[in-house]
């Protein structure tokens, strides 16, 4: 027992020491000043590394920072729908400038809070303005434009004729949109080239919410089912459940040595752009279609 | 003079009970926060603050005690559900399936009973209805689980889980079909949202704090009342703890396994529907993911006591509710609380490990809390 | 008898458990050669004694010498390398390996890989043989009865060269043939200078069989002395620590009507297996009928079946006339019945629960333990401390938790339950002085006398035939799930049940 008591003092002590010390770490800068500009954003159910929107909207936020537009930029990511609200507040009680809010499932909460917090401007990556809602910008991409380009470019490229989609759901619509245009793409080149190009489209609508695009081992186990049907370009179109059979896959490159090849990296078809492989490393090039979008209304 | 003394002894016995049953969890939680702040300071964060933000975030302000308490209220359902189920010798696993359930059967009250009826309902008939309806459901879940173990010799840990998957998908269906928000921009597997009258309103103007909170604490209180005070709870501890010797006693032991989890099923289907009634007004796929497995870790780490039930709910909810905070202030991963939290269970379910680090002697008496797979 | 004779010695051993000092300061030694009983009641210690010298435990304080040498022994492998072989109580054998998988099990031969079972027969063979043990190595021990896997436990420690051999109460399953077998098997091995150390509680057996006597009491030796210049009274008062009647003082009593009629009962066993086949008899209101038999050949399905925890398979069960075939445990304890169930722990007990919950373990749900579903505490205390003054259970206090009371105050609890309920008609009591001390047996048996001259009728089921023999009006034998006797008990002798038990065919008439 009194090794016990001796243990707990210790830690007792060690913990009083390193608050003392720590106690001086907060983040310098105070985003409710005029001069100081900060940048939040809020990941829906998801991680920011997901290799979609919330990693090129992190991306776009930080080359903010490096272009010297924002002195400040932080994310949060959101492990629950029940916290949307809160984790906005977070930035908005900070007296952050600008709140990017990632996903359409935030579209409520993200309305409700620019009520809430009047000065502050919001951005709305693919959320879908039934009515104007003051202070939210919302951002849609023309995601059937680019699924077009990838179905084509797929089509073209394809030795065996037969070529895959693997989607997060189409209860989505700019999920369903990439499917679509992907067919409408691989249609046209057929149309072009007079080939006939086999197309397998798979959305994962048979789970919810929280599962539909964080499902990699789904994602792998279907392109890998529609590549054992001779399929030798797959098309990812979901978060991290499109992921895994690019990244993670090792028999892969095996097939691509076996004629198979691949598309370019889907998560980076949410801008057309992005398509070309040398331009996918050049984050800069990564920049809204201008001509598409409502780009702060106010 | 009697009853003074008498209500001075019970609150020694429960200081008593506190102490004994606590020292093991509260030097586990301690362990895995020192553990997950050496971890924090080993991928170059700043332990301090991040601990300093998960308590600003969870205690630090009224705003953030209110969502402490939402956050708290469906964990102490559903661990009271899991937790009841460990007193009746069962393991309950299906509570995340037997929420998703209870919330799609009150949400349906919710929102669609004003429709069939063609007129609104008095709050006073509207909500409890929807909130039986989810209870019930939730019940009728699990005691479907309680039957096959009773009779057929179904291992409850098996069943629930195949449950979960049903009741799962089921929910998915219902919310991707019939029960779709039909409105023009919805383009979400949600249901539409409840009427008024069958929403549990909110304590504080402001806050989202909602009288669902107060209801998880009493129904605390009364399965502690139940297990300990009568026939009923007697007779389910005496299966969970002897089989055998309940079936000597006369006891109906087949029985009292479906009514173990039946009511097991009943909190974990309160769980999801005070979710619906009192906070989302409406039950969306995704919502109340993990609370049933959460409500496993919470029965475990309170030792199956509704107190310590009502307590780990508590850590667990400061720990998700702070999680915001000390992301925000550190810009450390979520993936963190996860981590400390997985390390206190570990360090609970393993106390070995803890009584080693602390040189606790053992008293003897081991809590068993499930018989094994032969049941 | 030189110092060099003495292969074992225990000197000084202290070993404190929570709140038991469990050896208290005991020195034991142990001769090439003899038989050394160690006698004592249940929680006297011997049984620490044997794990701290076979590595089970550590002691605190003391030292253990093999053929004068000092040895440590942190764990069975240490005591086996050092010559040192125990055959538990329960059998530590797999019933669907072979005899020479079981012996080899833990230290296996291989021969290239695969185990090599022709040469451990072999040696089985050659063992079986030298000490006259007659173990066929192939036979699956599963398929042995009882006294022959007792032998397989012997072979299994000779196997390891074992030159001291501890049995731990090794005829607690055995008929009393058996256990002459067994003495004999023991006389052998010594002869051929193997030791021995004889655990056990029977005062017979120590008389019969051994060379030296030690008897032990609350963790300390008493006193050790020859058998010759004992006998069993000077023995009990050791053991116990006062006189104790070794008789069942009964009287005469005339038994009244038919109480429990069973007439072609049938039961079967967990593997489906039909135990108890075509069993009739009655009890009269008044009378003990005692049921003796070696353990296993249908007793614990009898009774259960008797109590309502199995269900039968065939027959009827009246009591008082009423019918009770495969009526549940709650109709038969308020028909009348009180059941001291063989398992007190399994069965018999919660021992989480305090002693007060358990003395209302059957009736919790009855005024006035409870009112409109819900238990009053108040009552079942009052009622705990009425039951722990009248049958004299030794508690703390009655909010203990039954599994801290020792075994003869756990039995207590039960038979104070059950004895003490208002409408009893009918005890069926299955071993209910198993592993207990002297001093609880004495008191659970006059309590069953008493019932007996209460005029209730008693169904005592016993592996002890001592106990059987003592309490009971009649006895019947049972055999293979058959009741093959049925003998008034003044004209019942040992060896004619013994030969009964082991299934010697039945001449005598039927009494």
């Amino acid at each position: 027992m009194k090794k016990l008591y001796f243990v707990m003092a210790l830690l007792i002590v060690a913990s009083m020491v390193l608050t003392a010390c720590g106690a001086s770490a907060p983040t310098a800068e105070d985003c409710s000043k005029e001069e100081v500009f900060c940048v939040g954003l809020v990941t829906d159910v998801g991680k920011i590394n997901d290799k979609s929107f919330n990693q090129s909207a992190w991306e776009g936020v930080q080359k903010s920072q490096a272009d010297g537009v924002a002195d400040v930029v932080q994310f949060i990511e959101t492990s629950d729908a029940k916290d949307y609200a809160k984790n906005i507040a977070q930035f908005g009680d900070a007296g952050y400038d600008v709140i990017v809010t990632v996903g359409f499932g935030l579209g409520e909460a993200t309305a409700a809070a620019a009520a809430t917090y009047p000065s502050v401007r919001f951005i709305g990556v693919d959320q879908f303005q039934a009515e104007t809602v003051a202070g939210v910008s919302g951002l849609n991409f023309p995601e059937d434009n680019a699924g077009f380009l990838v179905g084509a470019l797929a089509a073209m490229m394809s030795e065996s004729h037969k070529i895959g989609a693997v989607c997060g759901t189409d209860v989505v619509p700019p999920v369903w949109r990439f499917g679509e245009g992907y067919k409408a793409g691989a249609a046209y080149a057929d149309g072009m080239n007079g080939t006939t190009t086999e197309v397998f489209v798979v959305y994962h609508s048979d789970v919810g919410f929280d599962k539909t695009f964080t499902d990699p081992e789904w994602g792998a186990q279907t392109a890998k089912s529609m590549m054992d049907q001779g399929a030798d370009a797959v098309f990812g179109c979901g978060g991290l459940t499109a992921r895994r059979h690019y990244r993670r896959r090792p028999g892969w490159r095996l097939r691509h040595r076996r004629g198979h090849r691949p598309v370019p990296d889907p998560a980076r078809s949410c801008f057309p752009h992005a398509l070309l492989r040398d331009e996918a490393h050049h984050p800069r090039s990564c920049r809204p279609d201008q001509g598409h979008q409502r780009w702060f209304h106010r | 003079m009697q009853e003074e003394k008498q209500s001075n002894s019970l609150i020694k016995q429960i200081l008593q009970t506190i102490s004994d049953n606590s020292l093991v969890p509260f030097l586990a939680i301690l362990t895995a926060v020192v553990v997950g702040g050496v971890i924090i300071a080993f991928v170059g964060g700043n332990p301090i603050l991040a601990y300093r933000g998960l308590i600003e975030g969870s205690f630090g302000s009224t705003k953030a005690l209110s969502e402490t308490a939402v956050w708290a209220t469906p964990y102490i359902f559903a661990g009271l559900a899991v937790a009841l189920a460990f007193k009746g010798g069962l393991f309950n696993i299906g509570a995340e399936g037997q929420l998703a359930v209870g919330a799609v059967a009150s949400s349906l009250i919710g929102y669609a009973l004003p429709e069939w009826l063609g007129y609104d309902l008095p709050a006073i008939i509207h909500l409890p209805l929807a909130v039986l309806f989810g209870v019930l459901m939730g019940g009728l879940w699990a005691a479907i689980v309680g039957w096959l173990k009773a009779y057929t010799g179904g291992h409850e840990v098996i069943n629930t889980i195949m449950m979960n998957y049903i009741a799962l998908n089921t929910t998915s269906f219902l919310l991707n079909g019939v029960m779709k928000d039909r409105s023009p921009t919805n383009v979400i597997a949600r249901t539409p949202l409840i009427a008024d009258s069958a929403r549990i309103p909110p304590i504080f103007d402001g806050l989202r704090v909602h009288w669902g909170f107060i209801l998880a604490l009493l129904v605390a209180f009364g399965i502690w009342w139940l297990l300990n005070k009568t026939t009923v709870g007697f007779q389910i501890r005496t299966v969970g703890l002897n089989p055998d010797a309940a079936k000597y006693a006369g006891i109906n032991v087949k029985r009292i396994i479906i009514l173990t989890m039946a009511l097991s099923g009943m909190l974990a289907g309160l769980a999801g529907t005070i979710e619906v009634t009192g906070l989302n007004y409406r039950h969306e796929l995704g919502f109340s993911i993990g609370y049933g497995y959460d409500a496993i870790a919470i029965a475990l780490l309170g030792k199956s006591h509704p107190l310590g039930v009502v307590l780990s709910a508590f850590l667990f909810a400061a720990m998700r509710n702070g999680a915001t905070r000390m992301q925000f202030l550190t810009q450390m991963p979520v993936d963190l609380i996860s981590m400390i939290q997985a390390f206190i269970l570990l360090f609970v379910a393993a106390d070995a490990i803890v009584r080693y680090i602390y040189r606790i002697k053992s008293k003897g008496e081991r809590v068993v809390l499930t018989r094994g797979w032969g049941g | 008898m030189t110092e060099a004779n003495i292969v074992l010695e225990a000197k000084n051993i202290t070993k404190q458990f929570p709140g038991v000092l469990a050896s208290d300061n005991v020195n034991f030694d142990l001769r090439k050669g003899e038989i050394h009983a160690l006698l004592g009641e249940n929680g006297a210690g011997k049984s620490t004694l044997m794990n701290l010298i076979y590595g089970l435990h550590l002691p605190d304080k003391g030292e253990i010498f093999v053929n004068g040498k000092p040895i440590e022994i942190k764990s069975p492998n240490d005591s086996i390398a050092a010559g040192i072989g125990m055959v538990h109580q329960h059998f530590m054998l797999i019933p669907v390996f072979t005899v020479a998988e079981n012996v080899m099990l833990g230290d296996e031969v291989t021969k290239r890989g695969s185990l090599d079972r022709v040469t451990v027969a072999a040696k089985i063979n050659e063992i079986s043989k030298q000490y006259g043990l007659d173990v066929d190595p192939n036979a699956l021990v599963g398929d042995l009865p009882v006294g022959l896997q007792q032998r397989v436990e012997i072979v299994k420690t000779l196997y390891r060269n074992a030159e001291i051999v501890i049995l731990d109460e090794p005829t607690a399953v055995l008929t009393p043939q058996e256990a002459e077998d067994l003495f004999r098997i023991m006389r052998d091995l010594t002869a051929r200078g193997v030791s021995i150390i004889f655990i056990t509680h029977k005062l017979k057996e120590v008389l019969a069989v051994a060379d030296r006597i030690t008897v032990m009491r609350a963790g300390r030796v008493i006193n050790t002395v020859q058998p010759s210049e004992t006998n069993e009274a000077q023995l009990a008062n050791m053991m116990v620590g006062r006189q104790v009647i070794l008789t069942v003082e009964k009287k005469d009593h005339a038994a009244s009507g038919d109480i429990l009629k069973v007439e072609g009962l049938s039961a079967r066993d967990q593997r489906d297996l039909e135990t108890v086949h075509n069993v009739s008899f009655t009890v009269r209101g008044g009378e003990v009928l005692g049921i003796a038999g070696v353990q296993g050949n249908g007793q614990t399905e009898l009774s259960e079946a008797l109590t309502g925890l199995r269900a039968p398979t065939g027959g009827k069960v009246t009591m008082d006339g009423i019918d009770l075939t495969g009526k549940s445990p709650r109709v038969m304890t308020e028909a009348g019945l009180a059941h001291i169930p063989e398992d007190r722990q399994r069965h018999g007990l919660v021992l989480s629960y305090s002693v007060a919950d358990n003395m209302a373990l059957c009736d919790y749900y009855r005024p006035p333990f409870s009112s409109r579903g819900v238990i009053q505490q108040k009552a079942l205390d009052e009622n705990a401390r009425k039951l722990i003054d009248a049958f004299d259970v030794r508690t703390p206090s009655p909010f203990v938790n039954a599994g801290k009371l020792s075994g003869g105050n756990q039995q207590k609890v039960i038979v104070a339950r059950e004895l003490s309920r208002h409408n009893v008609k009918l005890v069926i009591a299955n071993q209910p002085t198993r592993g207990l001390d002297v001093g609880s047996i004495e008191y659970i048996h006059s309590e069953i006398i008493k019932m007996r001259d209460r005029g209730v009728a008693v169904l005592l089921i016993s592996a002890e035939l001592d106990e059987v023999m003592a309490l009971s009006d009649r006895i019947a034998v049972m055999y293979r799930g058959q009741i093959v006797a049925v003998v008034d008990s003044k004209k019942a002798t040992r060896e004619q049940l013994g030969l009964w038990m082991a299934g010697a065919h039945v001449e005598t008439t039927q009494a």
